[in-house]
């Protein structure tokens, strides 16, 4: 039947939430601070890069320069709205601000690149892939592909390098990582900077595949939270198996139940999972020492 | 400790509600000029509202007809918006550059919406207020003009839509629309498909009431034409991809595609899926009109070639006939809209019909030009010749068009063709 669209056209935009996940979820980890404007980071990604390819860059070089671009401009923002606060006892206040700062970034967007939606020529020409009834174009295999990518180059960082299993000691307990001699305040910068960067990519490589228009950041944030808190905000891993079950999830009920209501049996079963896996597919039992 | 976070948090909240609600607020504002010189109209950039002193148009001692225009200049359907505006634009200042009407000029307050139901409401409840304004225009979809209606039933002013679905003015007293009902132009697109032996066809619709309505039409209308409506599959205003509501539709074994949505992004994403799918050129796509602009053509350069829209004769002025009815009508339009626009679709024509019908109700009101007078002029519209065909108003119908004023149009890479 039709099965095969459905597996590939989710396990695409499940990509998409995976990387968007892994970037909330990092964030968190180190810091503490859930990032509701991550999509916004997407959404420059996608806006920055066809601007440069529109003014005639190579789009390779673009895609390249358009993530260093994005990480500075992370940075400024961490410098202005987050450093300040990097010592109040309640996350909800950063939190807030993160709220703030997604509506800051488009409305500019919205400023600079006007409201229409904006195309990105695919990176390589090239036939769709044909597999059963799945169109699977080469677009597609890019974002799977860098999907990919990205994952093993975090569980590289991770696992075999020095800063690696710094990150992994704030995420896993920033007071006894302190008291260790890691600069977690840095390190909350440095998640921050990674975090936007690897939103940007994200928008970068899916940004062929749709449309580009300054206000597609709040869809994404909004996708990459649920698909965060499915999979349990543990880290990567966590991430990666949420945004993948979320992007399966709302295919399966576009397919076979209604495409109607597809958004409603995504937060349906996303409530229904945590019902019964209070702390998320891959969670813990978080445990508070009084 | 507990009572100063309290405080802040509340602080924080109150700020971004007020940052909020008082952001990117651009519309006019209205009534402010009264002082300056009455015989201007407004600019159509929606931030601007200011009266300025033109200075070849002569000292008025009547006062101008105030008229308000809510349209979205921004947002999703800014494309539609802009045309609309500019083209209602372009006919006010040419009836204010003869003399007006009565010896009175016309006056704007443009209002954007950003293509947001909330804000759309607060710039009507503001208009109504405002007492010097006669009507309101505006509205380009319907879910913003649904939103208006209910004030605007309530406070009694006539307002004039550009939105498409028929519970606009379903037993309402004050709303008027320009778009045809969606019957009219189904049954246009449904006569081609017959005529090509069409005889089953699955349809995409956007999930809003717009969609809803297009989609429960063509249900309704097609059996009359020996075509059968094999399924109704949804999209999301926002959904990036349809490619698996394609493959649902076309693996179940159609002649052709349906669509109907409301923005040119939403199509475009529908015809990139089918022709990424493959089935562009092999099967046609009939569309509701929001492919009817150029932004569609940009946006999907491959997937647009083939779709079939049901249009206004203005998109395709210079294909007409001489001898249709409204050739003189649709090319006078075309040539003053396109001296100062280059842009194309039938968005224009509803700017230039809300004008039509507006300029014949306030000039048969005379020196008794005020809310009441238009809307029982409106209603009583008769023979009013348009850019959509020739509006006979009555109070069971606020639309006033029948099926004659439309036709087919094919996009051929990137033209519009007569089909």
């Amino acid at each position: 039947m039709h099965i095969e669209q459905i597996i590939a056209s989710g396990l695409v935009a499940g990509a998409i939430y995976a990387l968007i996940a892994m970037c909330i979820v990092i964030l968190y980890k180190v810091t503490g601070i859930i990032n509701f404007a991550q999509g916004e980071f997407v959404m420059l990604g996608a806006m920055i890069v066809i601007t440069l390819v529109d003014a005639g860059m190579n789009q390779l070089l673009a895609a390249c320069l358009t993530v260093l671009i994005v990480m500075i401009i992370s940075m400024g923002i961490y410098g202005a709205a987050f450093y300040p606060l990097r010592n109040t006892k309640n996350v909800l206040i950063t939190i807030m601000v993160t709220i703030g700062v997604g509506y800051i970034i488009s409305g500019i967007a919205q400023i600079t690149w006007g409201t229409s939606a904006r195309l990105l020529k695919p990176f390589s020409a090239g036939q769709p892939l044909r597999i059963g009834s799945a169109v699977i174009t080469t677009q597609d295999l890019w974002i799977l592909g860098t999907t990919a990518a990205v994952i093993i180059a975090f569980f590289y960082l991770f696992d075999k390098t020095y800063f690696g299993t710094t990150i992994r000691a704030c995420m896993s307990n920033r007071e006894a990582a302190k008291l260790m001699g890691i600069p977690t305040d840095r390190m909350g910068m440095i998640a921050f900077v990674l975090s936007g960067g690897v939103a940007a990519l994200a928008g970068i490589v899916f940004a062929p595949a749709t449309y580009a228009e300054y206000d597609m950041g709040m869809m994404f944030t909004l996708k990459g939270f649920v698909a965060a808190v499915l999979g349990g905000l543990t880290g990567a891993p966590a991430a990666i198996v949420g945004g993948f079950t979320l992007g399966l999830l709302e295919s399966f009920g576009a397919g076979y139940i209604s495409s109607g209501y597809k958004d409603f049996i995504s937060f349906l079963a996303l409530i229904i999972i945590l019902i019964l896996l209070p702390n998320g597919i891959l969670g813990k039992k978080t445990i508070k020492k009084v | 400790m507990t009572r100063q976070l309290t405080k802040m948090l509340a602080f924080t909240v109150a700020l971004m509600l007020f940052v909020v609600g008082c952001g990117s607020s651009n519309n006019a504002s209205s009534g402010s000029n009264a002082d300056s010189s009455p015989a201007a109209s407004a600019s159509p950039s929606p931030s601007a509202s200011s009266a300025a002193p033109s200075s070849s148009a002569p000292a008025e001692s009547k006062p101008p007809i105030k008229i308000g225009v809510i349209i979205s200049t921004t947002g999703a359907s800014a494309s539609i918006g802009t045309a609309e505006l500019n083209g209602f634009q372009v006919m006010v200042d040419a009836t204010n550059a003869s003399g007006g009407i009565n010896g009175r000029q016309i006056e704007l307050v443009i209002a954007d919406d950003q293509t947001k139901e909330a804000k759309a409401l607060s710039e009507v409840k503001r208009m109504i207020e405002d007492k010097d304004i006669m009507a309101i225009v505006g509205g380009a979809s319907s879910p913003i003009s649904l939103a208006m209606v209910p004030a605007i039933e309530e406070a009694g002013i006539s307002y004039i839509s550009f939105g498409g679905s028929s519970s606009i003015i379903a037993d309402k007293k004050w709303a008027f629309k320009i778009p045809p009902q969606e019957r009219f132009l189904v049954r246009t697109l449904l006569s081609d498909a017959q005529k090509k032996g069409i005889k089953k066809i699955g349809i995409i619709r956007v999930n809003n009431d717009y969609g809803k309505s297009g989609a429960d039409t063509f249900v309704k209308e097609a059996p009359d034409f020996g075509i059968e409506i094999t399924a109704v599959e949804q999209i999301n205003p926002d959904d990036k991809d349809a490619k698996v509501q394609i493959s649902k539709i076309m693996g179940a074994g159609v002649d052709a595609l349906g669509l109907w949505t409301s923005t040119p992004s939403e199509s475009a994403v529908v015809a990139k899926g089918f022709y990424e799918l493959g089935y562009a050129g092999k099967y046609p796509i009939y569309s509701g009109p929001a492919v009817s602009s150029s932004e569609f053509v940009k946006l999907e350069p491959n997937g647009s070639t083939g779709v079939i829209f049901p249009t206004y004769k203005f998109v395709v002025a210079e294909q007409l006939p001489q001898d249709d009815p409204q050739y003189e009508v649709v090319n006078e339009f075309l040539k003053l809209y396109s001296e100062k626009y280059t842009e194309r679709s039938q968005f224009p024509a509803n700017g230039a019909d809300a004008w039509n019908l507006l300029k014949d109700a306030i000039t048969r009101a005379g020196d008794n030009v005020t809310r009441q007078t238009i809307r029982d002029n409106l209603e009583s519209a008769s023979g009013v010749v348009g850019q959509l065909g020739t509006y006979n108003m009555s109070p069971t119908d606020h639309n006033g068009l029948d099926e004659s004023g439309f036709v087919n149009v094919r996009i051929d890479n990137g033209q519009f063709v007569l089909n």
